[in-house]
């Protein structure tokens, strides 16, 4: 019976075939293979070895995950700061503004800058910290501050914090439009009615309309958390990790492990636990932002 | 009711912050008309001469590099159109067992990030001798953009009304010319959502290129350019004048169609 629906529906099934044969060859196989080979010894040359845990143990002595998942941490939680602080504040800022033109207008502007490729931009901030023609220490130098000037991304103590605070004031980019169509989708009648009680704007920003943005807050949490620990790519531009550890983040050690000494096994162990993380914290912050509403 | 219309403060805080937001692209443009001894010598005044030739030594130096970075994105984004569409069709509305299953089996990728992927598929393919090829970015891009789409294309789909359908079916058309007569054509609006924010993520690509393309001439833009800014060291103006030109195809793409990129960024990142 169930084998004649089956047949009946060949055309059906003919038809998900490109789907299927892409996703099996490149998406689940690679995911797969990344799993099981995590557990491996797998180099240019030769079949792959089960080695259990040894990977994660090397991973929990090795210099350079130790000081990337410090250095990771810190650059997730500020890049969390940075999705939500200027993104917020300006899509709050756009939303009261009282006349339609002027908000589409604005709208625009700020998402205009993403016409410039990322890597442009990160090459942009890549001259900005320039030590010699950069456009820091030469305004240092036109106000008299002299003093101040560094080498902006050769200095342990500063390379860190100059890799957070490229793309200054941070307000492109998606945690911008989640929170504008989250403001813009809130219902008029509740808004009104906290007017007319008298609440001020702040108030009723604070009271009424963050709790009910608190989907956008959270999906923006996890869209940040998914992409800080990927973004390895702005760090392989402007330091390579260094000087010393002082920028290195667990996936730009996996990417070195790949491409440059050919040690499948450990970087695929690497990718794995970078998963795991992403995964379970996904869960977590949606058990923690779970908002009432849909409880 | 809505004072806060009327503060001043908050027309001056987002300006100032658009200010700074557009800072470096403005930085690039006027750099980009200087000389490189201008740059160097007296760097906040205005070229005394506008150096064209930047614009056109530029060209010269990385034109190739955007034509590969067109043909990866044109060449993808075509496939993850055609089998979002292709595969979101049949899941709306086709009726056969396995459906949900299958669908969720596809759905469940989204949950699959780059990192995992990243090495096992360096190897695999370097395994099917695909490295210094373009089928090694346009293949797993197309594996990858279509989940999305297929999750849009689907949620379109299930809101056209059966009898488009119906009447197409009684007059003896086969799915696929359903599909390609009346499937594509409405959906076209969607589709072009699916594309632009594909298109946007790969001419942005970095390090997946920077991976599996090592010839000279095959490079993408951005990883042409990366090499460009660490040969050409003391190039500057030359250099600021190969941003702006690489900028072209987004901002082009972007004049076209800005709707349905906001659309699809939002879209796409609250279906993510």
């Amino acid at each position: 019976m169930m084998w004649r629906r089956i047949v009946k529906a060949r055309g059906s099934y003919f038809l998900l075939i490109p789907s299927f044969a892409l996703a099996g060859l490149f998406l689940y196989y690679p995911a797969l293979s990344g799993i099981y080979h995590a557990f491996t010894r797998w180099q240019a040359v030769g079949a792959s070895r089960f080695v259990g845990l040894a990977n994660f143990a090397e991973m929990a002595t090795d210099l350079f995950i130790r000081h990337g998942v410090v250095n990771q941490a810190i650059l997730f939680l500020t890049d969390l700061l940075k999705a939500m602080i200027f993104p917020f504040t300006v899509a709050a800022l756009i939303y009261h503004l009282r006349s339609e033109r002027e908000r589409y207008w604005l709208r625009t502007a700020f998402v205009l800058p993403i016409i410039t490729p990322t890597m442009v931009l990160v090459l942009m901030w890549y001259f900005i910290y320039d030590p010699n023609l950069g456009l820091l220490n030469q305004t240092l130098d036109a106000v008299g501050l002299e003093g101040a000037k560094r080498p902006w991304l050769g200095d342990p103590g500063v390379a860190l914090g100059s890799i957070i605070a490229m793309g200054f004031p941070w307000v492109t980019g998606l945690s911008f439009l989640i929170f504008l169509a989250g403001f813009n989708d809130l219902p008029k009648d509740v808004l009104d009615s906290a007017s007319l009680d008298g609440a001020t704007p702040l108030s009723r920003l604070w009271r009424v309309e963050m709790p009910m943005l608190i989907p956008q807050f959270r999906l923006v949490t996890v869209l940040t958390l998914i992409a800080s620990l990927q973004d390895f790519g702005r760090i392989l531009v402007m330091t390579s990790g260094g000087p010393g550890f002082a920028t290195y983040v667990p996936g730009l050690w996996m990417y070195e492990q790949t491409f440059q000494v050919s040690r499948f096994g450990y970087a695929s162990a690497i990718g794995l636990a970078l998963f795991v993380t992403i995964l379970l914290g996904s869960l977590l912050i949606f058990r923690l932002l779970r908002s009432d509403m849909e409880s | 009711m809505r004072k806060q219309n009327h503060v001043w403060w908050a027309r001056a805080v987002l300006f100032l912050l658009l200010a700074l937001s557009l800072l470096p692209v403005a930085l690039m443009l006027f750099l980009s008309l200087k000389s490189n001894l201008e740059i160097i010598t007296s760097f906040w005044r205005p070229p005394t001469r506008i150096q064209w030739s930047n614009y056109t030594e530029a060209f010269a130096t990385i034109h190739w590099s955007i034509l590969s970075s067109l043909f990866v994105a044109v060449v993808s984004c075509g496939g993850i159109v055609f089998v979002s569409s292709l595969s979101g069709f049949v899941f709306a509305r086709h009726r056969f067992p396995g459906r949900e299953l299958l669908f969720i089996m596809l759905l469940a990728l989204v949950m699959v990030p780059q990192v995992l992927l990243l090495v096992p598929l360096f190897v695999e393919v370097k395994q099917l001798g695909l490295l210094d090829s373009y089928w090694a970015l346009i293949l797993p891009y197309i594996a990858q953009g279509q989940i999305v789409g297929i999750l849009l294309c689907r949620g379109f789909f299930s809101t056209i009304p059966e009898d488009y359908f119906e009447s197409a079916r009684l007059d003896g058309a086969g799915e696929f010319t359903i599909y390609r007569r009346i499937v594509l054509p409405l959906s076209l609006p969607i589709l072009t959502v699916v594309a632009i924010i594909n298109f946007h993520g790969i001419y942005n690509d970095f390090v997946w290129p920077l991976m599996v393309l090592q010839n000279q001439h095959l490079k993408t833009f951005a990883v042409a350019i990366f090499d460009l800014s660490t040969v050409y060291r003391s190039e500057y103006g030359l250099t600021f004048a190969a941003y702006a030109i690489g900028s072209l195809p987004l901002t082009l793409l972007l004049l076209a169609g800005m709707k349905y990129f906001i659309r699809g960024l939002s879209e796409g990142g609250l279906k993510a």
